[in-house]
């Protein structure tokens, strides 16, 4: 008995021995690639270069919170990005803050609720998107990174919507969204890599009750907050492939039952439909058809009634 | 939580230490609690299946057991076994649809019915205590893709109390390492090629389709014959010795001795309760033939509903009746090992498509577009890995292969260990270590995380 004892705690010992250098490795391959010089090289033994992509949204709400004189807005999803990125630098009367699609509603309405907060002379506000984008809802893939560690780490989460905050403390948990578990996930591209495929492969998405249910609750928001301070709202489809026509016109009904349907309703209707030859996507424009002077051609012919729009070629 | 997730490492190190804390005649308690606790992590639904499984099996055996006269005994007996395999047939019907997933149903099942058997053939007394029972069936380590125990190994450990080896332990912890590099460094990077090649089948060449096919002989074997070292390793760090499940089983150089060295367990199961009741070799040569393809048919449908799996179970039960004359001419002995693998891997080819249509399609596509200047010109045999990770699978392979051989001749890796000098044998395991969390953190999210066999 006694021998099995001593057995036991030999063993014991060395197990608890080999634990710790478990814990060390796993810990410090982590720790490591917080900073470089390691993180690039731990990075590629690890294969996590797909999450090593910057926060650049953050910027974006910097530049919301940053006060100037200009008078229109235009937010929007990454398409939007594409069309109108960079257009605001020889324009003293417009700020381009457009983001992408994961940012989803409630991203641009966030921005969009700190630019009206520190810009009173804004007039017009221009929210473009997809309407795939417009119906996003939250997921594991890409609206935790991209709208909401962006929103916890810049204490905006409290702008949204209580059931919002609620859907995505309890997708996300409320210890993914603190600041230093952000801090190391935005950082860590190896940690960013372990926590969204958990999450992908554990958790489950919290459906929306309707397809614009979050559409609909972000765009009374913005539609009330732009009544109260005299701002013209506009609701603005991006170019869509004819690839993408069946999606839109499968989600036509559902969007003329919505409330964002009854108040906006030409969104849907004047959409332009542009050849699949111009994207590899779907989505964006590419090749030749990515080029500047293509893309102001397409603001032309997409938004020729929009004279603030055209003007920002 | 699976006994490959990152959650085991800290569970079975706390069900590990209070384990020997707790006093031995309550330690079954302690290991029934931790099996609930690590099954149910899967889902709380799974208690459903397994619940009325133990309850059945429980309530039959104890009753079989008090029945003397031969007639009715018989009877409860045989209801007993139809109640159990409605239940399993109701949970597999609904397992497969999608409905009403009980993990593991397949596995606990088998193990439940050689209980009921045992106890009815009066081999091993019926159990009185239910949790006895209930830790029978759901013993965490095989309760999720085997090995299938029996009675008068894992039962007869669970009445006597688990107690400390320290070279059962020394054994369990090589296998846990066994088990972890097989499936780290070979199952799962091979799973994410294996999958690119059969989900996209149409496009691929019919070479590239040879080499997904044979790279799933590999995957198969090291993701299964991981679990099952895991499961042993896990079990003996626990004091329980639980049965071998695979023996080199590519070593084998015909497909019958294949199976006295493939999935060990179920094979077993298999002979004991359906080939031998059933009258096994005794009854003639025709008769013999039908056993063989009663046992086959069996297997195909445990394994999965699909009719690809009868093709499966129908190429095994042919190969039954290719000649077995063991040789002692190494050369000769090593093109018998190849070709039994050759067809061995060819039968895999239907376990692994998702349908007969397409095991069909891609088998046409082995034999008519195989295009292998078009697959090495345009690297598709590389299935998203790049050339270095592929020779890095290949060593892996090539050192698992050695370790068999090794094995094959009676020494245990473990042996081989103790004659290392202690710094040497602890910076090999730091090194390991450290390879299996790279390789771990690489894998990470492309799908090897659970074990092929779980979803039977």
């Amino acid at each position: 008995m006694q021998d099995s004892n001593m057995e036991y705690k030999n063993f014991l010992r060395k197990y608890l021995i080999y634990m710790i250098i478990l814990t060390v490795l796993a810990g410090g391959i982590v720790f490591l690639s917080l900073k470089e010089p390691f993180r690039t090289k731990i990075v590629r033994a690890t294969s996590s270069e797909n999450f090593t992509d910057e926060d650049v949204l953050t910027e974006l709400i910097n530049r919301a919170d940053s006060h100037n004189d200009n008078s229109v807005l235009i937010i929007g999803d990454s398409i939007a990005n594409q069309l109108f990125k960079n257009l605001d630098k020889d324009n003293d009367s417009a700020d381009v803050l457009t983001s992408n699609a994961a940012f989803m509603i409630t991203g641009q309405y966030v921005v969009f609720k700190h630019y009206i907060e520190n810009h009173p002379e804004c007039k017009d506000v221009y929210l473009i998107m997809h309407p795939l984008s417009l119906s996003r809802n939250f997921d594991y893939e890409w609206s935790y990174k991209y709208s909401a560690t962006v929103l916890a780490k810049n204490h905006c989460l409290e702008d949204l919507e209580p059931s919002t905050r609620n859907t995505i403390y309890k997708m996300y948990g409320h210890l993914s969204l603190t600041g230093p578990f952000i801090y190391m996930i935005q950082e860590s591209p190896v940690l960013r890599k372990l926590w969204l495929n958990y999450m992908a492969m554990n958790r489950e998405i919290i459906p929306l009750s309707s397809t614009f249910e979050l559409a609909d609750m972000y765009m009374k928001n913005m539609f009330d907050i732009c009544n109260s301070k005299g701002v013209e709202l506009h609701l603005l489809s991006t170019p869509i492939s004819m690839g993408h026509k069946e999606m839109i016109e499968n989600i036509t009904d559902d969007y003329a039952k919505s409330w964002t349907g009854s108040v906006f309703p030409d969104y849907i209707k004047d959409i332009y439909y542009y050849d699949n030859a111009m994207t590899e996507d779907l989505s964006h424009f590419s090749g030749v058809y990515s080029d500047r002077e293509h893309l102001d051609e397409m603001i032309g012919c997409v938004y020729a009634d929009e004279g603030i729009l055209l003007g920002m070629r | 939580m699976n006994l490959y997730s990152v959650f085991f490492v800290p569970f079975i190190f706390i069900v590990f230490i209070v384990y020997y804390i707790v006093p031995i005649r309550y330690r079954y308690i302690w290991l029934l609690i931790s099996s609930l606790v690590f099954y149910l992590s899967n889902g709380y639904s799974f208690v459903f299946g397994l619940s009325a499984c133990i309850v059945l099996t429980h309530f039959s055996a104890g009753f079989i057991s008090t029945i003397h006269e031969e007639k009715r005994r018989k009877t409860a007996f045989c209801i007993a076994i139809i109640a159990q395999l409605i239940l399993f047939g109701c949970f597999r019907l609904a397992s497969n649809r999608g409905l009403f997933v009980q993990l593991g149903v397949s596995f606990y099942s088998l193990q439940a019915l050689s209980y009921i058997i045992e106890v009815y053939r009066k081999k091993y007394p019926a159990e009185t205590n239910i949790l006895k029972v209930a830790l029978y069936i759901c013993f965490f380590p095989t309760i999720i893709s085997g090995p299938i125990e029996r009675p008068a190994n894992l039962l007869k450990q669970i009445s006597e109390g688990g107690k400390f080896s320290y070279s059962l332990a020394h054994k369990g912890v090589y296998a846990i390492l066994g088990g972890v590099l097989l499936k780290t460094m070979i199952a799962n990077p091979i799973n994410s090629m294996v999958d690119m090649a059969y989900s996209g089948y149409w496009q691929h060449t019919g070479a590239v389709m040879l080499w997904a096919t044979i790279l799933y002989g590999i995957q198969l074997f090291a993701d299964f014959a991981g679990y099952s070292m895991l499961a042993c390793g896990t079990a003996n760090l626990l004091g329980f010795e639980i049965a071998q499940n695979f023996k080199q089983p590519y070593l084998a150089e015909n497909v019958k001795e294949f199976w006295d060295r493939w999935h060990i367990s179920l094979s077993k199961w298999l002979q004991d309760y359906i080939y031998i009741p059933l009258g096994g070799s005794r009854k003639g040569r025709i008769r013999k033939a039908i056993n063989v393809f009663v046992v086959f048919m069996v297997s195909a449908v445990w394994h999965g509903s699909g009719f690809q799996f009868i093709v499966w179970g129908f190429l095994h039960f042919l190969y039954q009746f290719i000649p077995a004359k063991k040789t002692k001419y190494l050369g000769v002995r090593v093109i018998k090992s190849v070709a039994c693998f050759a067809l061995i891997d060819f039968a895999w080819l239907f376990f692994r498509a998702d349908s007969l249509e397409n095991a069909l399609y891609i088998l046409k596509s082995i034999f008519c577009q195989f295009d292998l200047k078009q697959t090495t010109y345009y690297g598709s045999y590389l299935l998203g890995k790049s050339k270095g990770e592929l020779l890095f699978i290949c060593l892996c392979v090539l050192i698992a292969f050695a370790v068999e051989l090794i094995h094959e001749k009676g020494i245990t890796v473990e042996a081989l260990s103790t004659k290392i000098p202690l710094v040497v044998r602890w910076t090999i395991y730091i090194v390991l270590t450290l390879l299996i969390v790279v390789i771990y953190l690489r894998n990470y999210g492309t799908g090897g995380a659970s074990f092929i066999y779980a979803g039977f």
